[in-house]
């Protein structure tokens, strides 16, 4: 039975050594490398005509464009309807669209690429999810503190709460505000790590029962429709937790704009 | 998880080579994987948010508005067009009942000056007729009466005649006609 | 006089203009509708996903919370030498957060939900929970 920790394991390609730190070329920056070829190569490639009248690769790019255009707008486009003067406001939001729409597309193919037998998933490295949630919450911070000072802290003051439970509030309001870029990196590398390992375990079993031989091979068909039952289910989640991802950015980024709850 | 993971940090700080120190270890969770991962994913996704931010996204986004306001300015023309003819459509058709209602006027116009005309004929007409007919019975009433004093002049002669023929005596017409 | 038959032919193209421009008026008023529809339903798009994604989002947001709380606690402790005792107060703060963020993230499904049905939560609700 093949061990399903292998598909993790980091394979160390160019060693390199940037100041002292560990720069080495492995095959997850292989495949984050590959990501970013892909979807550039893909979004540029396809838009060559930028006909009025789009080619299928073209309408699948304007697709990507307008899900995660329209995630912004419904995530972050709901204050403007409140001010009355919208569209000071969905150039104020919009100005993050690139940035939601680079982390989705490259979770999106990270988690993809992983879906291929004997690729690497790049997005089952906490290192990696971590990285990406850490790059969210510091967006946020330094967001939230240019665009409202030290307004910015009311985030954790709740209006109306009795002044001598406010430290209370106030502190768990801090963990839960610390909390999000824990559970938005742990979530999808959870996912990921749990998907693939779930899949190879089945795959083992298949693999074992075929090996087996005689009545045994034939059990091994309820292991493969599972397998093929949780391969579908995977890339639900493939595409879910870049979703995921992707909105909950949005949500941060709509509380930096606007603390007040 | 804990334990494999501590005994894999106690490996790579004996120096055990990597691919040896790995057994048992979780590749995920091991931080010797951290540095290097991080750079590289700092160094991929800035260089994809530089080209998705820089080329990508502007290009689709131009691309769509575009279409959007292509579509919308043919909807506003279309729906101009449309308009327009149908503006043009109610024109013709006022201008046609305009025209039916000042035929229909000529119509009966001419109708009744022709009625007219013809009624002044016949009355025209009917007072000859009438006149000639009134003179012809003048005609006729002065016949009659020259006849009937033909007939009384006729009549004392006869009596006259037949009197001298009874009495030999020639009685004149003028005493004959006391007489009678 | 020669005027009836032209009359006649003008009529007919007039007819027929006319089912013309009301056809183009039926395209136009589709072509509105459909835009407008699409204005409205793209909320929609993620649909299938969104109790799954709700289902993700909350149950690591608990776990998160009481991870970090833990994690202050166990800190605080080792700086301030006062061994189990902020690791348990904070342990419950995260505790508390972590049903705030559970809190928050209900408030928002709902809030989702009551625009996708136009307020009316109870009916027509996508049913999401079958698995």
């Amino acid at each position: 039975m093949p061990d399903p920790i292998h598909q993790f394991e980091i394979k160390r390609i160019v060693p390199l050594d940037l100041f002292g730190l560990d720069a080495t070329f492995t095959n997850s920056a292989l495949f984050m490398l590959l990501a970013v070829v892909l979807i550039a190569g893909f979004l540029i490639f396809s838009m060559q005509g930028r006909s009025l009248v789009p080619t299928r690769l073209q309408s699948l790019a304007e697709m990507l464009y307008e899900f995660v255009a329209n995630m912004v707008r419904d995530t972050m486009g709901g204050h403007s309807h409140d001010d009355g003067h919208g569209h000071s406001h969905e150039h104020g939001y919009m100005k993050f669209f690139p940035l939601v729409f680079t982390i989705f597309i490259f979770i999106l193919t990270l988690n993809m690429l992983g879906m291929i037998p004997g690729f690497f998933t790049s997005t089952s490295h906490l290192a990696v999810t971590a990285g990406l949630a850490l790059l969210v919450f510091v967006t946020v911070l330094i967001v939230g503190f240019a665009k409202n000072g030290l307004g910015f802290l009311n985030l954790f003051v709740p209006s109306g709460v009795p002044i001598y439970v406010l430290p209370l509030v106030v502190a768990i309001e801090i963990i839960s505000f610390l909390s999000r870029p824990i559970s938005h990196s742990v979530r999808l590398f959870a996912n990921m790590l749990a998907g693939h390992i779930t899949l190879k375990v089945f795959a083992g079993f298949i693999i074992m029962l075929l090996g087996a031989g005689g009545a045994y091979g034939v059990l091994s068909i309820l292991p493969l429709s599972m397998a093929t039952a949780l391969t579908a289910l995977e890339f639900l989640v493939a595409f879910l937790q870049a979703y995921v991802f992707a909105m909950l950015t949005c949500m941060y980024l709509n509380d930096a704009l606007h603390p007040g709850h | 998880m804990a334990q494999p993971h501590n005994a894999q940090q106690h490996n790579t700080e004996t120096g055990v080579p990597h691919d040896a120190g790995h057994k048992g270890a979780f590749p995920p969770l091991d931080p010797n994987n951290f540095a290097p991962q991080l750079i590289w994913l700092a160094i991929t996704f800035a260089l994809l948010y530089w080209l998705l931010s820089k080329i990508a996204l502007p290009r689709i986004g131009e691309v769509i508005e575009e279409r959007r306001d292509r579509i919308q300015r043919d909807l506003d023309a279309a729906e101009a067009l449309k308009s327009e003819t149908e503006r043009a459509i109610r024109d013709y058709e006022q201008s046609l009942a305009d025209a039916r209602t000042k035929a229909g006027g000529i119509a009966r116009e001419t109708r009744e000056k022709l009625a007219q005309q013809t009624d002044n004929k016949r009355r025209d007409s009917e007072a000859q007729v009438a006149a000639k007919i009134a003179e012809a019975e003048g005609r006729i009433a002065d016949m009659k009466a020259n006849a009937l004093a033909s007939v009384s002049d006729i009549a004392s002669e006869t009596a006259s005649a037949i009197v001298a023929k009874l009495i030999g005596d020639n009685v004149s017409a003028a005493e004959a006609k006391k007489h009678l | 006089m020669g005027r009836p038959r032209p009359r006649k032919n003008k009529y007919q193209d007039i007819a027929q203009f006319e089912r013309r421009v009301s056809e183009l008026d039926k395209k136009l008023g589709k072509v509105r509708a459909e835009k407008a529809a699409e204005a409205v339903s793209h909320g929609g798009s993620a649909v299938g996903g969104r109790g799954m994604s709700y289902g993700f989002r909350i149950g690591s947001e608990f776990v998160g919370a009481i991870l970090v709380g833990a994690a202050i606690g166990y800190g605080l402790d080792l700086l301030l030498g006062t061994k189990p005792w902020l690791l348990l107060l904070f342990f419950l703060l995260g505790f508390a957060a972590g049903v705030l963020n559970v809190m928050r993230g209900y408030q928002q499904l709902q809030g989702d939900i009551s625009r996708e049905t136009g307020g009316n939560i109870g009916h027509s609700v996508p049913d999401n929970d079958d698995d």
